[in-house]
């Protein structure tokens, strides 16, 4: 079977903005529950301070190489084949 | 040999295989701008949003006449401030509009103005709802006084927490457009904070209409 053209993909690069935010929420909403105002005050500032972070940066994508795409696209198809054959073995 | 058969050319030069599923995330050129997307995915979390305030639109109206021997809101809404809340906010979506223009157009004058205006329009809104707000508490009618004010607190409290942090977004916006300029990542990041300014005009009509203007009539 002939191969597909292989192009690079782009993605979002990882962070941990989400993770630190909902860290910040939890200790807000405690904070709110219990009027512990101090605790409320720090966790917004703390959950500004990381989207302002998020927001700084200046790349926030990388890309995924045509060479990368393509070895792990041959070595799903070969394993694809592999099963098909294994399945037509076994009827 | 027909155009569905493996290695068919189109005439692009890709042949057969570059269409299939696997071509999706093969195509790097993607089939819509990222700008699409972007707003399009905003719009998801605004529906969320919306979604929200519906719930407590509905916990508002259940519980509107459930005031417990207390002020009803024919006793404690002056429809005088409210006007004026409301034009602030019509007004700032107005030059939200502009400033949303103006970063389009590079428009350094329309962004900043446009943005500086909406910033002073929502903080006039904020002053005159946290006014409203500790007026009605100190006259002892806090959201402990009755379930139709929990559920007024709860629901008009709900958008002027949105506004506030609206406001604080805002307020990001600028700065990061004056430190980065007009990059298209931060475009988009206008574009959206201009979704949001505009969804909280259209929930605000509602809250005008359904708590105030129902709430003064009743």
């Amino acid at each position: 079977m002939a191969e597909p053209i292989y192009k690079p993909i782009e993605v979002p690069r990882n962070s941990a903005t989400g993770f630190v935010c909902a860290f910040f929420a939890a200790f807000g909403g405690f904070g709110m529950i219990w009027q512990i105002w101090w605790l409320v005050i720090v966790a917004l500032v703390g959950a500004f301070a990381t989207f302002v972070v998020f927001a700084w940066r200046d790349r926030t994508e990388y890309e995924i190489p045509a060479d990368e795409v393509a070895r792990i696209d041959r070595a799903n198809r070969q394993a694809r084949g592999e099963a098909l054959v294994r399945a037509e073995a076994l009827s | 040999m027909t155009a569905f058969q493996a290695g068919a050319d189109y005439g692009d030069g890709r042949r057969e295989e570059a269409r299939g599923p696997a071509a999706i995330a093969l195509d790097h050129s993607d089939p819509v701008s990222k700008r699409i997307i972007v707003g399009y995915g905003f719009w998801i979390f605004l529906l969320s949003d919306i979604i929200m305030f519906s719930a407590f639109f509905a916990t508002y109206a259940v519980l509107s006449g459930e005031t417990a021997g207390g002020p009803s809101g024919k006793d404690l809404f002056d429809l005088h401030n409210v006007a004026i809340e409301t034009a602030c906010l019509l007004l700032s979506s107005f030059t939200c509009g502009l400033a949303a223009i103006g970063a389009r157009a590079h428009n350094g004058l329309m962004y900043y103005g446009g943005m500086a205006a909406t910033c002073v329009l929502g903080l006039c809104f904020l002053a005159i709802e946290i006014h409203e707000f500790v007026g009605m508490i100190a006259q002892g009618a806090g959201p402990t006084r009755s379930a139709f004010l929990s559920a007024f607190f709860t629901l008009v409290g709900c958008h002027g927490v949105h506004v506030t942090l609206g406001t604080l977004w805002l307020l990001t916006m600028i700065a990061q457009v004056f430190a980065k300029g007009y990059r298209a990542d931060i475009l988009r990041r206008v574009l959206c904070f201009a979704l949001f300014w505009h969804t909280l005009d259209i929930i605000w009509v509602a809250i005008f209409t359904v708590v105030y203007l129902f709430g003064a009539g009743a």
